[in-house]
């Protein structure tokens, strides 16, 4: 977990406002996306369950993807402290 | 008489909605629209009570627009759209050290500008309800000229013009292809998805950007963003009417009269107008002004909400503000629950719709002020250390891919990316929300009508 990340190799970029890995991005896009489909089509076919899973799992894909993908700021108090 | 049971539904959807768009404030460039609206629409098809469904709303835009002056003041970075006004008083009183004044002024005029703008709504509803009948009627051509409107007012005039029929032409032309090859019967539309095309456009537009090489070394950056937060507040809680001087309490109330009569106007644009002409007469040292112009702005935010939503729910039924066409949307279209002419207007009268939003509001307030006051700082450190933007931005394309594959199969997921990428477009060139909403409206009649001309 270090924090000085400024190699070379480096694949952040600034998207809607904030800065992210591209490679986090699309495999948090790609999480949110499956849970949500995969749970919206195996729902029973009773409305309006499938829409009930389908927003159960954009929920659990976005709480998979805040534990996996940890934000790209550093926060600092007003001493220049980390937080 | 309202079941006990309903009534305990919608305490507690209130507060959920409270608690969670009070934290959803806070977090960076989180878009009013593209946050409020998706949410409120997957519930409303869920088939919740549509009472509980309002009390819910009203709790969601109150509690959001009481933390749009924390992010600012704390941070100095927006939380929504309509925090962006009050960037640079948040960080006039941020450089002095006072956030405390931003987040306690900010929140306690929000309780005013609630308190001034729910009663007023409902009186101006009430006048204006007569007019519903000829409104409704002619529905079709007031979407259309309500998008001319909109562009004139805009800041981007002539481009703004020049793309109504050009968007309604193309969302027309995604339903008729659908129709033709069978993707969806011919007695269905598609019009949430493409709601959500529209609303997320902007960020779809930014994501695909990282295809584009030459854009991706732009956008690139090779270091974490840095971030300073002020932790030096003063957290206790106190009397909403006492935190303001007389001058700001009387500021705050004026301007947030005076937004009821704007509803059918940019709500951002208000927040600034009438926030630097109710504000501006408090003169003193940069303090002063900015404390002055930060507690006339939060008033604001919750009263042109507040007005823009109520006032064309409660009198005409149909989406004719840009708050209503925005977060407020689904309430007004969201088949097969709400379609334009059948929601919340038809079905809810009387107290059945006083009292949710009543409930919505005072739970709102009760629930988020006190936090507010007390844990602004630490809910602001906890939000900018744990939710990451790839989870949020994961969390938005999730849904949207979910809802257009509900309602047109793996075919609208494509159809609504195509959207996406024009109308993100048109919003990158200055054309607003609230005029892409209002041709998406009118698409179906203005494409009649030139199609029979």
């Amino acid at each position: 977990m270090e924090n000085e990340k400024r190699s070379q190799s480096s694949d952040l970029a600034e998207v809607y406002g904030d800065v992210v890995s591209i490679k986090e991005l699309l495999a948090a896009i790609a999480i949110c996306a499956v849970l949500a489909l995969g749970a919206y089509i195996i729902a029973p076919n009773e409305e309006p369950l499938p829409l009930v899973f389908g927003f159960g799992g954009v929920i659990l894909g976005f709480l998979i993807c805040t534990f996996l993908f940890k934000p790209k700021r550093h926060v600092k108090d007003e001493n220049g402290e980390r937080l | 008489m309202i079941e006990v049971g309903l009534v305990i539904q919608m305490v507690l959807a209130a507060i959920i909605g409270a608690l969670a768009y009070m934290v959803i404030g806070i977090i960076p460039g989180a878009d009013e629209t593209a946050t409020i609206a998706p949410v409120t629409l997957a519930i409303i098809l869920a088939g919740v009570n549509p009472m509980v469904v309002l009390s819910f709303f009203m709790a969601v835009i109150v509690a959001k627009k009481m933390s749009d002056a924390i992010p600012v003041s704390i941070a100095g970075i927006p939380g929504g759209v309509m925090s962006t006004p009050m960037i640079e008083s948040g960080k006039t009183l941020r450089d002095h050290g006072r956030s405390d004044i931003g987040i306690r002024k900010g929140a306690a005029a929000s309780v005013i500008g609630t308190l001034v703008a729910v009663p007023i709504s409902l009186l101006l509803a009430r006048f204006l309800a007569p007019f519903s009948e000829v409104i409704s009627q002619y529905s079709n051509q007031i979407l259309a000229l309500g998008a001319v409107f909109l562009a004139l007012i805009s800041n981007a005039k002539l481009i703004s013009l020049l793309s109504i029929i050009p968007l309604a032409i193309i969302i027309e032309g995604i339903r008729h292809l659908y129709w033709g090859i069978g993707a969806i019967p011919a007695d269905q539309s598609i019009s949430i998805s493409f709601f959500l095309a529209i609303a997320m456009g902007p960020i779809i537009l930014n994501l695909l950007e990282l295809a584009i090489p030459g854009k991706r070394q732009e956008i690139m950056v090779d270091r974490y963003k840095d971030t300073t937060i002020r932790t030096d507040t003063d957290t206790s809680v106190q009397n909403p009417f006492k935190v303001l001087t007389k001058d700001e309490l009387k500021s705050s109330t004026l301007a947030s009269i005076a937004a009821n009569f704007t509803f059918f106007l940019s709500p951002v644009g208000m927040t600034v107008f009438l926030g630097e002409t109710f504000s501006s007469r408090i003169k003193g040292d940069e303090i002063t002004e900015a404390s002055a112009r930060i507690s006339t702005m939060s008033a604001l935010t919750n009263a042109c909400y507040i007005a823009g939503f109520l006032i064309p729910l409660i009198a005409l039924g149909l989406p004719l503000s840009p708050m209503s066409l925005g977060p407020g949307n689904p309430i007004f279209n969201a088949p097969p629950v709400f379609t334009l002419d059948n929601n919340m207007h038809h079905t809810l009268s009387g107290m059945n719709m006083l009292i949710p939003i009543i409930i919505g509001a005072a739970v709102a307030l009760l629930v988020a002020y006190p936090i507010i006051s007390k844990f602004a700082p630490s809910i602001t450190r906890f939000v900018y250390k744990n939710v990451s933007q790839e989870a949020l931005l994961g969390l938005f394309t999730g849904l949207v891919v979910m809802i257009a594959f509900m309602e047109g199969g793996v075919l609208n997921i494509i159809g609504v990316v195509a959207l996406a990428i024009f109308s993100g477009t048109l919003n990158r060139w200055g054309v607003n929300y609230g005029i892409q909403f209002m041709s998406m409206y009118a698409a179906p009649w203005l494409v009649s009508v030139l199609a029979s001309s």
